[in-house]
């Protein structure tokens, strides 16, 4: 069983690969049962709901593959507000995906505190894009997990190339602070937030389609772990964090 | 198909550490005909002397596997004897500076001697790139577009944050080279290869910080036709430091 924690549909920029049939390939390819998935159109489009409506559709096309993540964007006050409401009651995702770098706000930011309490209400993790500075810094995330004890942050990628240190640390520090494994490269960093953070704290994610799938599975193939450790990784950890908050 | 890897290390940082035989043998079971080694940690920092000496003794034991990247700290006065002595005497083939670890921003004059020795030994530069302030990848344009003779690397493709400035920073400037490692970003890889063309961009591994399995898996996912893989793989690396 592997639930991959990180995962975006729909049409993006110029990314391809994120029709539904390419993403289910992909999971088939490499072993993947279930994908949380976000809209990135939803972080930054006009209009705040399209993106979700498209999720949800996925979502009821193919229930044993996918569950949605609700995304939106800050700037939209009450309206995103609305939609995160909608998304989390009507539609039934799972949590919330803040990428503060591309929609332009520092992630500390009190923009997002109503949403922050709306995901408090509904005991749903947030998962934030980390790593990049200057507007997703990992110890910005890490300020709202102090902030707000009660909600579960994923720093996605784990802090990436640069910040992965912080994101351990912060995993360590806060009880409600979890790591995600897509885009960073460096096993031994990997290897470090299992052993300081807990295994507990480490979820599986890929950023598919942006990211390969089979290469984040190769990755932590080759971090050699025991059962139990790989169990957790791959979706213990995000059956507790997502269905059973 | 033979390969070469641009980028990998030899010696200990704080989270890392691999010796020369460590190397080879991993080098070895990834069917990896030659790389190109350079310091890392303290090795770029204030010890580059001794660091580029474990290069050459390295690159010496094992006579066509390796190949030998020095490093020197511009900050230190004694920088440019140290690059001249390295390339001209010990037959190293280029220099690798990395602007954060060793405290100085890409576009900053303070480089300017070593790169004009550099340039008048005709070898090319490996640069770090991807950290913030220091080493982006737009700023290393407008480096090489002021040294347009002397070739210099990308390395990391930006790292995972810029890699949307790594097709127009190769635009800018037509003498860089692109270095594939530690950026997971498959997509950016083909794109470069369409946009840029595949005889500007290397393979590199940035190992031991890396998983070698992972970095050349990343290649073999893109696709690329028969002529672009080699020409990536090693034709291109082959070419730029006259190895076969």
């Amino acid at each position: 069983m592997i639930i991959d924690v990180h995962v975006h549909s729909g049409q993006w920029l110029n990314a391809s690969g994120a029709e539904v049939k390419t993403l289910i390939a992909k999971m088939d390819a490499s072993g993947i049962d279930v994908s949380i998935v976000n809209s990135p159109k939803a972080l930054t489009e006009q209009n705040p709901s399209g993106g979700n409506k498209e999720v949800f559709e996925i979502v009821c096309q193919y229930p044993d593959r996918f569950m949605g993540m609700a995304a939106v964007n800050p700037y939209h006050g009450e309206i995103a507000e609305k939609e995160l409401n909608k998304c989390l009651s009507h539609y039934e995702f799972k949590g919330l995906k803040l990428h503060p770098w591309i929609q332009g706000y520092p992630a500390h930011s009190e923009i997002t505190y109503a949403l922050l309490d709306i995901c408090e209400g509904y005991n749903v993790p947030v998962l934030f894009h980390s790593g990049t500075p200057p507007y997703a810094q990992v110890m910005q995330i890490a300020y709202l997990a102090h902030k707000y004890p009660r909600v579960k942050f994923i720093l996605g990628h784990m802090g990436l190339t640069y910040q992965w240190r912080q994101a351990i640390e912060a995993a360590k520090i806060y009880d409600n602070v979890f790591l995600d494994t897509s885009g960073i490269t460096y096993p031994f960093a990997i290897t470090k937030a299992i052993n300081e953070a807990g295994v507990h704290k480490v979820l599986f994610g890929t950023d598919n389609p942006f990211l390969d799938p089979q290469l984040e599975i190769l990755k932590i193939k080759n971090l050699h772990l025991k059962s139990d450790q790989w169990e957790a990784i791959m979706y213990k950890n995000a059956e507790k964090l997502f269905l059973k908050g | 198909m033979k390969i070469i890897d641009m980028h990998c290390h030899i010696g200990k940082d704080i989270d890392v550490e691999v010796t020369c035989r460590g190397l080879i043998k991993i080098m070895n079971k990834y069917k990896v005909d030659m790389a190109v080694i350079s310091p890392l940690g303290k090795g770029l920092i204030h010890e580059f002397k001794q660091f580029n000496q474990q290069i050459v003794q390295c690159v010496g034991e094992n006579e066509g596997r390796l190949i030998g990247f020095c490093s020197a700290n511009p900050w230190f006065e004694n920088a440019v004897a140290e690059l001249e002595k390295r390339i001209v005497k010990d037959k190293c083939k280029g220099l690798v500076l990395h602007p954060a670890k060793q405290g100085f921003h890409i576009s900053s004059p303070l480089i300017y001697p070593l790169i004009e020795e550099c340039q008048s030994l005709e070898i090319p530069i490996y640069f770090h790139t991807g950290t913030s302030t220091y080493d982006l990848p737009l700023d290393l344009s407008l480096l090489a577009a002021k040294f347009p003779k002397t070739i210099m690397i990308m390395g990391q493709m930006g790292t995972s944050d810029y890699w949307m400035d790594v097709e127009p920073a190769a635009k800018l400037a037509s003498n860089l080279m692109v270095e594939t490692s530690v950026n997971p970003n498959i997509a950016l890889i083909q794109k470069l290869v369409k946009n840029i063309g595949a005889e500007r961009i290397a393979f590199g591994s940035g190992f031991p910080f890396t998983d070698l399995e992972y970095e050349i898996k990343k290649i073999e996912l893109c696709n690329f036709s028969d002529r672009e893989q080699e020409l990536i793989m090693f034709q291109n690396a082959s070419h730029l430091l006259g190895v076969r």
